[in-house]
């Protein structure tokens, strides 16, 4: 490790506990100036708490940070903002009823000689700056109507126009396409050259192989190393992370692909999508590709009853069924496990055990009076089962890592042994060794002559997992991918108009 | 199931508090009073400070549900009026006209309170839940139109002698404990098994701590919050006969600012405005530190401007130490 | 089911803390409960009684002053604690003549004696009552302007009640209408204020407008009295007569002015002293009876009197009302 006086920020013997976590032990690295440093680690490893120590929003119990060689600590995100420091959050967190421009500038609005707020100034500003990044977004949009994607841009794109020194990103490509993704790398490098220091969390190798210059891997709160990235290697990185060899980033598929289970026919909705038409067998896992905007996630929603369809009908084992609510689909063992588990999986306030029994309560357990002992039970095995880490199945949901909560998500759907799972971006903001664990399960799940619907925005995972893929354009299959046609050029070729993809916004 | 263990966890303030914490400052409040008032523990001061609590219990029973749906209700006190004189009043009618004996002529009474507020609180559940207006605005709706017809009903009069059904609110059952206690301590069974035992209960919670979440999983968000304020409307319309039956004849100007104090109390003991949470003991502590810190100071002779100052600061403090330990466990 | 343990266990705890043992006072304690701090007639009668009590039975009992906030379960309340507070004697100044009725007879039940003043219960003679009569003390000032000729036949007057289904509220309505019926003057409205100026105002501001040919208007007591002298004054119809009970310092003030017409006195010193010396009797174990007063119409050669010995005025403070 070099001499902490080159470094722009250096932790020393940094330690922080939760009830009953010991998030951080005796953390020590520095990062150098001007350069692109990435932090990888298991969910839990401790990367987020590490970004909020320095942010401000958590203090450390012991230890020292260094910024520009001076002990530093941040009473609040606002301090470290001022001191240069900007962030970009891994669980975003909008005021739903904000429009785009105010959350622009949201703690730093511009004011008019006479105190009040200059919409105008900052107008023109944000389109001026929005244009220069050939970006295009509608200012007056709520953000409660962006999807996860365009609101993720919009984070970043709020980082980097403050002129800050060192910019931390957890987890910034989490929903973005292959497209938005280089857009965030250019400005990254641009960043770079203008010897601003980028701390980069993610779990996507390929992003962190080909962005960053050096990598530091922390394990259960602990540091494992630092190195230059091109001194290492995945492999390499990918066992200090875990701690044992990683053979395989996707599992095979073990079991047979038998007959048709579902048939979904004619879905039609006006102005989303039309001539849905497609077959799901046993035992195997279809992919659903296309650019974000297509129409994906809606008609998965429309299948299992979330939201309303003009016309269509679903064929289960060859006899028509009708889904006019969840339940109903619940009950014909249908299950949506939805794309954003903060708004629509999770209860945070909410204890594990609660999240995981709650379509059980009425699905496994009919009575009105609970079977406490039942769902006790049934919690314990599931948090198990998927490996949920936990102090106990009382703690609180917020309280867990983004692929703990994921889990549980997983986990309140699978309490009810559905037949066929349609999974909405499952393993987003998710760590290495927690997503191989739900590829092997979604394996196991198929292997019982059970199906998935794989929605992936994740173009490796997509290709890695699918046994077929049908590609979605506009609201329309523009085409379908049996195994052997499986590449990522054909199903591109297939999903996108063939120019930029802009976003729309509502 | 946990991974890594804390080696040396010290139990901290704020851990037992977010624990038991409202209940700490209940006991701590009794042994203070008890301290400053020699007859606070008295019998006879205990029954009443217990009586005094009942309808605001009852009526609390019913906003905690609510609450936690992250819904309210500002009419409670109206509606108490309300129902209160309409269920007299047909007593009255019952036995005084048409000779009816007394305990079937109190049952109807009773039914007929909760009937009366069954068709307010069903309307306003389904304004709140089709119409996605919001409870705070339509309950108070209700509560002006209520109080009109509360008015209206008794013809702006107090209607007297009604008879035999104020024993409801004034006897004791056994020459010793007054009937509105027993009927308090149902209602918190009632509402505390509801809440932990029942499904119903913990879709209650699903849809305060994320309603979207709720509907993803296959629940009838409406259909819950609509329950929510039918079995309410059972609380108030119960509580309305046992407040008007303690005042001893119907008077349609009573009652007011009933909900609050219900309110109050659910909050205090730990119920979030935001939902998701609550529960059947803390509103049952909730309301008794109110009502107790209400008898120590008349017991003490506190002049009623005071009263109101110092009912005001306890209450902030009761929160605030609860949003700082809850604000505690979120982290 | 934790936390419910925790309740029933610490209760059971506490109960068993209650080993303190009560005060012994020397003197007796009487508790004085005001059926609001807003009515100031009632307030002003609780002020009467512990200033005459401290003068006159200091050395038999002290006094503890209460609001009842106008609220009948308040007062409700205020009764069971006094008693479970041991108290020897409850005053009450009336506010319902229904609702206290159990509390009162479980408090008398329980040993403690109860007073009713400036009202009475229906509770079949358990309290002592110190009362006037509501139908003479608006007879009274019906029959004076009918000698004087401001009513005839055919007059438009307009009345202000007090607070309907109470029994003075009710009374003063009853005995205002006997009369102005007998005479065949026009009754244009007939409104509640609540006896309170605030509710006064509006309500005969919209008469100036609605009803502009009321020429008399009788108001159940002078607070309402005054928010209707105020609602005329600024419509500049001084030529509207005003006529109302009670004849606390405002309306003293307001008769001066000629404002008011004239007012009616309740034997307010009656209520407060009888109160007072019942109290005493009963401390002393002997008999007392009920006390019927008599009220007094005062006009502007009265308003004095009325000053000095209710109000406690100087001949100084007297002489400046008049400049």
């Amino acid at each position: 490790m070099s001499d902490k006086n080159n470094a722009l920020l250096s932790f020393r013997g940094i330690s922080k506990a939760f009830p009953g976590v010991q998030a951080l032990n005796d953390v020590s690295f520095d990062i150098q100036s001007g350069c692109v440093h990435a932090i990888v680690g298991e969910n839990g490893a401790g990367k987020s708490t590490l970004l909020k120590i320095i942010n401000g929003l958590y203090k450390a119990d012991s230890g020292e940070v260094f910024y520009m060689g001076k002990p530093f600590r941040s009473t609040d995100p606002a301090h470290a903002l001022r001191e240069g420091i900007s962030m970009i959050y891994q669980e975003l967190n909008i005021i739903p009823e904000m429009t785009v421009l105010d959350n622009m500038y949201l703690g730093r609005e511009k004011i008019t000689k006479q105190g009040l707020v200059d919409s105008k100034a900052m107008r023109i500003e944000a389109e001026k700056y929005l244009e220069s990044l050939g970006l295009s977004f509608n200012l007056n949009a709520k953000m409660k109507n962006l999807s996860v994607a365009e609101a993720q841009m919009l984070e970043i794109v709020k980082a980097i126009s403050i002129d800050a020194k060192i910019i931390l990103m957890d987890e910034p490509t989490s929903s973005l396409t292959e497209n938005e993704v280089s857009f965030l790398f250019n400005k990254i490098k641009e960043l770079k050259e203008n010897g601003i220091t980028v701390v980069y969390i993610s779990h996507k190798m390929d992003e962190v192989f080909e962005i960053s210059d050096y990598i530091t891997v922390l394990r259960d709160g602990e540091h494992i190393g630092t190195q230059r990235t091109c001194d290492t290697n995945v492999a390499n990185i990918i066992e200090m992370m875990v701690g044992r060899k990683m053979d395989e980033v996707y599992p095979e598929r073990t079991g047979e692909i038998g007959d048709v289970i579902m048939r979904v026919e004619g879905f039609q909705r006006q102005g989303v999508y039309s001539d849905i038409s497609f077959e799901l067998r046993r035992g195997e896992i279809l992919g659903i590709s296309g650019l974000i905007g297509a129409g994906r996630t809606e008609i998965a929603r429309s299948i299992v009853g979330l939201d309303p369809k003009d016309a269509g009908e679903i064929y289960l084992n060859g006899k028509k069924i009708s889904i006019k609510t969840v339940d109903d689909a619940i009950s014909h063992g249908i299950v949506l496990v939805p794309e954003d588990r903060r708004r629509q999986g999770l209860n945070l306030i909410g204890s594990v055990k609660d999240n995981i029994s709650l379509v059980a309560l009425k699905h496994v357990y009919k009575k009105a009076v609970l079977n406490r002992k039942g769902i006790d039970e049934l919690s314990k095995n599931m948090a198990e089962e998927l490996q949920i880490k936990a102090p106990s199945l009382n703690t609180l949901l917020e309280k867990l890592s983004g692929g703990n909560q994921q889990k549980t998500v997983l986990g309140k759907w699978l309490a009810v042994n559905p037949l066929i799972l349609f999974l909405d971006e499952p393993t987003r903001g998710i760590d290495v060794g927690t997503k191989y664990e739900i590829y092997k399960l979604m394996r196991e799940i198929c292997e019982h002559g059970n199906a998935i619907v794989l929605i992936d925005s994740d173009m490796e995972e997509l290709i890695g997992m699918s046994d077929r893929i049908l590609v979605i354009r506009e609201g329309r299959i523009a085409g379908e991918l049996n195994y052997e046609q499986i590449n990522a050029n054909a199903i591109m070729r297939l999903a996108a108009v063939g120019g930029k993809n802009e976003h729309k916004t509502a | 199931m946990s991974t890594r263990q804390l080696s040396n966890r010290k139990v901290s303030f704020t851990e037992i508090y977010s624990k038991f914490g409202i209940v700490l400052v209940m006991i701590a409040f009794i042994i203070i009073f008890s301290l400053m008032s020699p007859v606070f523990l008295s019998k006879i001061n205990i029954l009443n400070v217990l009586t005094q609590a009942s309808v605001v219990t009852i009526i609390g029973c019913g906003i905690t549900l609510l609450i936690i749906t992250g819904n309210t209700d500002l009419s409670a006190g109206s509606m108490v009026a309300l129902s209160g004189c309409v269920a007299l009043g047909t007593f009255k009618n019952l036995t005084q006209n048409n000779m009816w004996a007394d305990i079937p002529a109190g049952i109807v009474a009773v039914i007929v309170s909760v009937l009366v507020c069954l068709a307010m609180y069903g309307s306003a559940g389904l304004i709140i839940t089709k119409l996605h207006t919001p409870a705070f605005i339509v309950t108070l709706g209700i509560s002006t139109a209520a109080r009109g017809l509360a008015l209206m009903y008794t013809k702006g009069r107090v209607i007297k002698n009604i008879g035999n059904i104020v024993k409801i609110g004034q006897g004791r059952f056994l020459g010793e404990v007054p009937y509105p206690i027993l009927f308090m301590i149902l209602f918190v069974i009632v509402t505390w098994f509801l809440l932990g035992r029942t499904r119903f209960g913990r879709y209650i919670y699903a849809v305060g701590g994320n309603s979207e979440a709720a509907k993803a999983a296959g629940i009838n968000t409406d259909n819950v919050v609509l329950k929510c304020y039918i079995f309410h409307a059972i609380c108030v319309g119960v509580a309305g006969v046992l407040f008007m039956a303690r005042l001893n004849s119907a008077q349609p100007s009573e009652g007011v600012g009933l909900e609050f104090d219900a309110i109050t109390g659910t909050i205090i003991g730990g119920a979030s405005l935001a939902g998701g949470l609550g529960s059947a003991s803390g509103t049952v502590v909730g309301c008794m530190v109110i009502a107790m810190i209400a008898n120590i100071l008349t017991l003490k002779g506190v002049l009623s401007y005071y009263q109101q100052i110092i009912t005001g600061i306890i209450i902030v403090m009761a929160v605030v130490i609860d949003v700082l330990t809850k604000g505690a466990k979120r982290n | 089911m934790k936390k419910l343990l925790t309740i029933l266990l610490s209760i059971a705890l506490v109960l068993s803390l209650t080993l303190v043992t009560a005060e012994k006072a020397e003197l007796k304690r009487v508790a004085f409960i005001v059926k609001g701090y807003n009515d100031t007639y009632c307030l002003m009668i609780g002020d009467i009684f512990e200033k005459y009590a401290k003068e006159k039975y200091s050395d038999l009992y002290e006094v503890t002053m209460f609001d009842g906030e106008i609220n009948n379960d308040t007062i409700n309340n205020i009764i069971d604690t006094c008693v479970a507070n041991k108290f020897d004697v409850i005053v009450l100044t009336q506010n319902d003549p229904d609702t206290p009725v159990a509390n009162v007879k479980a408090a008398v039940e329980a040993g403690v004696k109860v007073i009713i003043t400036v009202g009475s219960i229906n509770d079949d003679g358990e309290s002592i009552y110190i009362d006037s009569d509501p139908i003479q003390q608006a007879s009274l000032l019906t029959t004076y302007a009918i000698e004087q000729g401001i009513v005839k036949e055919g007059t438009n007057v307009a009345i202000l009640r007090g607070i309907d289904g109470t029994f003075h509220a009710d009374g003063r309505h009853d005995g205002f209408i006997k009369d102005l019926e007998a005479v065949g003057a026009n009754v244009v409205d007939d409104q509640t204020a609540n006896w309170s100026t605030s509710e006064a105002l509006p309500i005969v501001e919209a008469w100036l407008i609605s009803h502009p040919e009321i020429e008399v208007i009788f108001s159940a007591n002078d607070d309402m009295a005054l928010g209707a002298i105020q609602a005329r004054n600024a419509a500049d119809r001084k030529d509207i007569k005003v006529f109302s009970v009670d004849a606390n310092e405002l309306g003293c003030q307001a008769l001066i002015d000629g404002d008011l017409y004239a007012t009616v006195a309740q034997d307010t010193l009656g209520y407060a002293h009888g109160a007072a010396d019942t109290a005493a009797k009963l401390l002393r174990g002997e008999e007392a009876d009920n006390i019927k007063l008599d009220s007094k119409l005062i006009l502007l050669e009265d308003v004095d009197e009325i000053l000095k010995v209710v109000h406690g005025y100087t001949d100084e403070e007297i002489k400046k009302l008049y400049e």
